[in-house]
Parts: C-alpha cells; sequence; structure tokens
C-alpha cells in the first residue's frame, strides 16, 4: 500500500505542515483554541482565519513552558488536521513525521505514540525534535558554499532555535545531538510579547488583553539593534533627530482589520481607549510621551515601514500606538536576559558554554557552522547582532560563521521535508519509522528506543 | 505573609526588603510566562476549591453541575493529588463547550469520537486497560453515559516529577552515566556579566532606584510618575 508522508512541524505557536510529495509550501495555523470576546465564538485552530475582530482574544495553548500537556486542545487541532478538513490526508495511508520538543519527557512522548497510532490509526510514524529536521538541510548553502561532494548532510553544526517557549542551542555531531552540548534559554516570542505588552500597558494604552495585536505590533516594529547604547540615546532626541520613532496604527475592526506602521510623527488624536481596567494612570505616562515627541516631522524610518498611506492625510479618528525604545529594548532580552532580572546568560554565551562543553577536536567545526532558526530569527539584524556578539567572545583562533535562511521560520519544515522525499536519505527515514503493527505489538519502549538511536 | 500598606487614614510609609523584592521579581516572571487566559484560572480555582471540599464523600462526578455541561470532565477520585491533577485545567466550559457557538467543534468532535471508539474499539479497550500513563482511572464510557473524557490533563510539574523517577530507574539499570541528561538539566546557567539596569518608567538608563520599592528610574521627572502611579500599589 503506497503511503503518503505528511509532515508536521507542531509548534508552541504555529504547526505547520503540508505533504512531502508535494510541491506546494508549507501551510501553518496558530496551534491553539481561541476565544473571542467581541464575537463570542471559538476557533480551533485555523477557524481563526475566519475571524473578524482580533479585540480580547484568549488563547487556550496546548503547551505549558514548551511540553506539550494539554492533550484536550491538542488533541482538537489534530482533529481537524488530520481527519481531511483541511488536507486531504487518510490516516490509514499516511506515513507521519512530527516534530517535538528537545528533550521530551517519557510521559508525553508515549502520550504522543500513542495518540498518533491508537486514536487516528496513522499508518506509520517517527517523531524528531525541530533542529533535528533542520540539519537535513543542504547547510553549506547558507554560507555561500557547496555540500563536500560524497556527504549527504554536514558532519557538525550548531542549531540555534529561537522559538515561542524557548530558545534552545544543540549541537549536532554526525546527525545527532551532543546530548551534554544542550542549553535551553526561558526566552521565548510568548515572553517577548507579554512583556511588549506590559510596557505598552504602563506608557501607552492599556493592551493587557489583547495579545493578537501585541503579536503584530512586535512583528512590524521590533528589530535587533547592533549599536544598543547610542540608539538608546538617539531615543531621547526631539522627533526631528530620532529616527527611530515609529508610530503603529491601531486597527480599529470596522475599516481595517490589521494595524501599519506610520511613517511620520503627525498630530495625533490621542483618544483614551477606556478599557476601565486601567490600574495604571494614563495621563502621567501621556504627559510624558507628549514632551518627548511633539509636533515635528521625521524623515525615515527605521526598519522599513511598508506604509503606502499618504503622509500628509491627518486622520483624526486613528489610535496610534508610538514604539520608541521598545522597539529594540524588547528583542534584547534574547541577548541578556539579566536584563529583566533572569538569571540566565544570552543567546551568544549560551553558544560558547555549548559549544565548550563539546569536544575540543570539534570546537572549530562548530563555531563554523551556527544555524538560526525559528520565529523570532525573523528578527531584522538578528544574523547580525549574533555574529558580532559570537565573534567577541569566542576563542580568537576559530572561525565563526552564522547562517540564517530567508525563512528561518519553515526551515525545520523544509529539512523534514528532505529528509522524506531525497533518495539519499531514504534507507534512514525508513530505519526511523516505526509501523502501527509494531507498535501494538511492543509498545512505547520500541518507539523511544529507535527514535533515539536511528541517524 | 506579605506586608500590605495599612488602609488607616495613615499609611505608613513601607519599605520592600530583599526578601519582599525577590518574590515580586519571581511573581513578575512568572506573570510573563503566562497564558492569555484568564477565565480559564479562575475557573480552576473554583474546581480546586470544590475538589478539595468534596474529597472525603468518595467518587464525585462534576457532571451534573452547570459547570460541566457536556459531561468532559472525569469524575473525581478520593486522593486530592489526583483530583487537582486530573481535573484542573481541562477544557474551561464558558471557553470551548459554549453551547451557542455555531463553529465549535465539540459537536462534531462527538460523533468522531463515536466513530474512532468503534473503528479502533480494541486498540482504545487495550489503552485503557494497559495502564497507560496518563489516565488515573480507567473510565468506561457506559458508565458516564456520554462520551469518555479524552484525556484527563496532568500539569506539568506532576509530568516532571513522574518523568524524574523514570529516569531514575532507567540509570540504576544502566549504570553507565552520572548525570542524567533531561529538560531539567539543559537549563542555562547565569551569566558572567553583571545585570543592566533601565528605568522602569521610560527605558533609559535605570541609574538611581527608588528607596521604598527598588524599582529602578533615570531622572526627577520619571521619580515622580513612578511615586504617582506605581510605587508600593502592587506589592505581594
Amino acid at each position: 500500500m503506497a503511503t503518503r508522508t505528511l509532515v508536521v512541524d507542531n509548534g508552541a505557536a504555529t504547526i505547520k505542515f503540508g505533504f512531502a510529495d508535494e510541491d506546494t509550501p508549507y501551510r501553518t495555523f496558530a496551534n491553539n483554541i481561541t476565544r473571542s470576546k467581541a464575537e463570542r465564538k471559538t476557533f480551533v485552530g485555523d477557524q481563526l482565519e475566519t475571524c473578524k475582530d482580533f479585540s480580547g482574544l484568549y488563547y487556550r495553548l496546548p503547551f505549558e513552558k514548551g511540553l506539550l500537556t494539554n492533550w484536550d486542545v491538542e488533541k482538537q487541532v489534530w482533529d481537524r488536521l488530520f481527519n481531511g478538513k483541511i488536507v486531504p490526508c487518510d490516516p490509514s495511508a499516511t506515513s507521519l513525521l512530527i516534530s517535538e520538543p528537545i528533550l521530551n519527557l517519557p510521559n508525553i512522548a508515549a502520550t504522543y505514540d500513542q495518540l498518533v497510532f491508537e486514536e487516528y490509526g496513522f499508518h506509520s510514524y517517527t517523531r524528531m525534535s525541530a533542529p533535528q529536521m533542520a540539519m537535513y538541510n543542504d547547510i553549506p548553502q547558507l554560507y555561500g558554499q557547496k555540500m563536500t561532494s560524497g556527504k549527504k548532510r554536514v558532519d557538525c553544526a550548531v542549531v540555534v532555535d529561537s522559538g515561542y517557549s524557548f530558545t534552545h542551542i544543540v549541537p549536532f555531531w554526525k546527525g545527532k545531538p551532543i546530548l551534554v552540548g544542550i542549553r535551553r534559554i526561558n526566552v521565548g516570542g510568548k515572553l517577548l510579547t507579554n512583556h511588549l505588552k506590559e510596557i505598552i500597558s504602563f506608557r501607552y494604552w492599556n493592551m493587557m488583553d489583547e495579545t493578537y495585536l501585541v503579536n503584530e505590533v512586535k512583528e512590524a516594529c521590533c528589530y535587533v539593534s547592533n549599536k544598543f547604547w547610542d540608539e538608546l540615546d538617539i531615543c531621547k532626541k526631539s522627533p526631528r533627530a530620532n529616527k527611530i520613532l515609529q508610530h503603529y496604527v491601531l486597527p480599529d475592526y470596522s475599516s481595517q482589520q490589521r494595524g501599519y506602521v506610520k511613517g511620520g510623527t503627525k498630530s495625533k488624536q490621542r483618544v483614551k481607549k477606556g478599557k476601565g481596567q486601567g490600574e495604571m494612570d494614563l495621563d502621567d505616562a501621556e504627559d510624558e510621551t507628549n514632551n518627548i515627541d511633539s509636533e515635528g516631522e521625521a524623515d525615515s524610518d527605521q526598519g522599513g515601514s511598508d506604509s503606502d498611506e499618504d503622509m500628509s492625510e491627518p486622520n483624526q479618528d486613528e489610535q496610534v500606538l508610538t514604539m520608541n525604545n521598545e522597539r529594540f529594548t524588547v528583542p534584547e532580552i534574547l541577548f541578556n536576559p539579566s536584563d529583566i532580572g533572569m538569571d540566565q546568560a544570552g543567546i551568544p554565551e549560551a553558544i560558547v558554554d555549548a559549544i565548550s562543553s563539546c569536544d575540543e577536536e570539534i570546537r572549530g567545526m562548530l563555531y563554523a557552522n551556527v544555524v538560526l532558526i525559528g520565529g523570532n530569527a525573523r528578527l531584522p539584524g538578528f544574523k547580525k547582532r549574533v555574529a558580532n556578539d559570537l565573534r567577541e567572545i569566542a576563542p580568537s583562533e576559530y572561525d565563526v560563521r552564522v547562517g540564517i535562511d530567508k525563512d528561518p521560520f519553515g526551515y525545520a519544515w523544509k529539512g523534514a521535508k528532505r529528509l522524506a522525499t531525497m533518495d539519499e536519505f531514504a534507507s534512514e527515514f525508513k530505519n526511523r519509522l516505526v509501523t502501527r503493527a509494531e507498535y501494538l505489538e511492543t509498545g512505547s519502549a520500541l518507539c523511544e528506543s529507535r527514535f533515539r538511536s536511528a541517524v | 505573609m506579605s506586608r500590605k500598606p495599612e488602609r488607616g487614614a495613615k499609611a505608613a510609609p513601607k519599605v520592600l526588603d530583599p526578601e519582599a523584592r525577590r518574590r515580586q521579581l519571581r511573581h513578575h516572571l512568572d506573570s510573563l510566562e503566562r497564558d492569555n487566559f484568564v477565565a480559564l484560572n479562575e475557573y480552576e480555582a473554583i474546581i480546586a476549591t470544590a475538589a478539595a471540599a468534596a474529597t472525603a464523600q468518595g467518587p464525585i462526578s462534576l457532571t451534573h453541575t452547570n459547570l460541566d455541561p457536556l459531561g468532559l470532565l472525569p469524575p473525581l477520585s478520593p486522593a486530592v493529588g489526583s483530583i487537582v491533577g486530573g481535573v484542573v485545567g481541562t477544557v474551561g466550559p464558558g471557553a470551548v463547550h459554549s453551547p451557542n457557538s455555531p463553529g465549535v467543534s465539540s459537536g462534531g468532535r462527538y460523533k468522531k469520537n463515536q466513530q474512532s471508539n468503534i473503528g479502533t474499539g480494541g486498540a482504545n479497550s487495550n489503552s485503557s486497560n494497559s495502564g497507560s500513563n496518563f489516565s488515573q482511572t480507567a473510565i468506561p464510557t457506559s458508565a458516564l453515559g456520554h462520551r469518555k473524557p479524552v484525556l484527563p490533563r496532568k500539569p506539568l510539574n506532576q509530568l516532571l516529577d513522574e518523568s524524574r523517577m523514570m529516569s531514575q530507574t532507567f540509570y540504576q539499570e544502566q549504570q553507565q552515566q552520572h548525570v542524567v541528561l533531561n529538560y531539567l538539566t539543559a537549563n542555562m546557567g547565569p551569566s558572567r556579566y553583571p545585570q543592566r539596569n533601565f528605568c522602569s518608567v521610560c527605558g533609559w538608563k535605570g541609574v538611581y532606584r527608588c528607596n521604598r520599592c527598588g524599582m529602578r528610574y533615570c531622572d526627577l521627572r520619571c521619580q515622580k510618575t513612578h511615586n504617582d502611579t506605581r510605587c508600593m500599589k502592587f506589592t505581594i
């Protein structure tokens, strides 16, 4: 019976999926159940696309601290995915390639097995972590080089996966992760969004309920700065000289659905949102920011604004959110978690720490093959910053090369697709698969041993 | 337990000691990890208190109450731990199972579950009898009269504890590694570099610290804002 392979990157924020034999790119939707207070409806997974009003959205996440604990929610999302509503998927004739968190707990892993085989009845499946999926990609291409002929994959690399729940540093040797070298920083997209929510709620508008909106603001306005203290000084200046200042027009869900970044400072109409829950007194914060950005014109906008709006039209009805130093101090937490009081090192230090715990002979190769994947890697300036900082603290005898794909978000999915389709990996892929018949005979101990030992 | 400002006519100016400041910091960091589902937390509190009150009376099904209109919650077993573990955090009623919402999937799920029960009936009964990890008590469909709850949810701490025990026996069998490498050991340690301080009001360099609560500010204007809005207002 010919089986198709369904590749699923099951992340804490979004789930990326697609069939391996199709050429179409992967599709993605949110991996949670959302409830909209405004519309009083509940959306499972991708039904969120039908939602009109994104204000006051409540999330129900299956992942807790990066591990899948709430199977009720996850099962509902998977029901929609696997039972053919979104893609034509017949579980009994499908091989599933699914991702799990790194260093997953054994009892959670057993539940994965149970659900896949007994609930859905997949023909066979394999499960691996996202960095491992990414290893199957053509990594030398990121540095502008070609793969050494005769080899199908790089000998070693360090994968930095910065996602929603946390950031992992995983060194690889000959395709298998070096367990002693794995490091985890508990800073992820969720923490950045929550932190941004708090800052905005204190300084500008109360947005403690608007996770979805603040997430959009973060993705539109935030960037990673390379000259941190200099840019912080620039933010103190008046708007005429302050090129970092950006205005984000908040959507009112009647005429426009999404907010956008506006080019210059206009005479803004400060309409208080009047949420009524404001524990913070907004008046003082507003007065202060009014003093900073008075009337003036900022010509350019850092970070590439995409607003095609005619800048000379002051729209008096719109609510504008001012983004000043928050634009780069929030992503700074990835590099210095101690900024908010967390007792952990940032990404460059963690990379050095991870590589130092590996054998001395391969350290040089590891430093030369650093790969960045994950949602947070999409921040502008991320790669340059990691490369600079790493070069500063890495030992000087090693070459440091940091590579990032055009689309770090789906890089793991692409790697898994290569594993499932390319002939060079065919035998490896077959060795990893556990079929349903085998599982029903032996149980999940078989899955555990086969997924861990197979390369 | 914590020192709250007195609500008399004269509130004495309190100063937060380092212990209280550390507690606030920990609370703040925990809040940054929270998911955006406030309503759920309240529901969990209701369940937990109801469960704690009901321990002595043996298994109680919450299905009749309006807390659980569609009967998704498993019946409670006598031990409090398993109650809190098994019940807390299962699907919030107002959230997912509002009977009014048209697009909700639970209706469809009901049918699908029945189908999958029929289709993989053998396998399912195997799973419930084999003492799988996640079900505290085997819950037969017939006893409840409606669809069986899929998977009682355990809180993360319980899962971590159990897995540690599991990895302990693994270690004893193997006796190869001195350190068991798992989720907890992979945590990154502290940084070599000192902490950088930022103003809690505007975000610039936070050079000065408030005498009372310890939060940072950069100049007089920010200090005034801090004193008016945030100082000592949110102690824990």
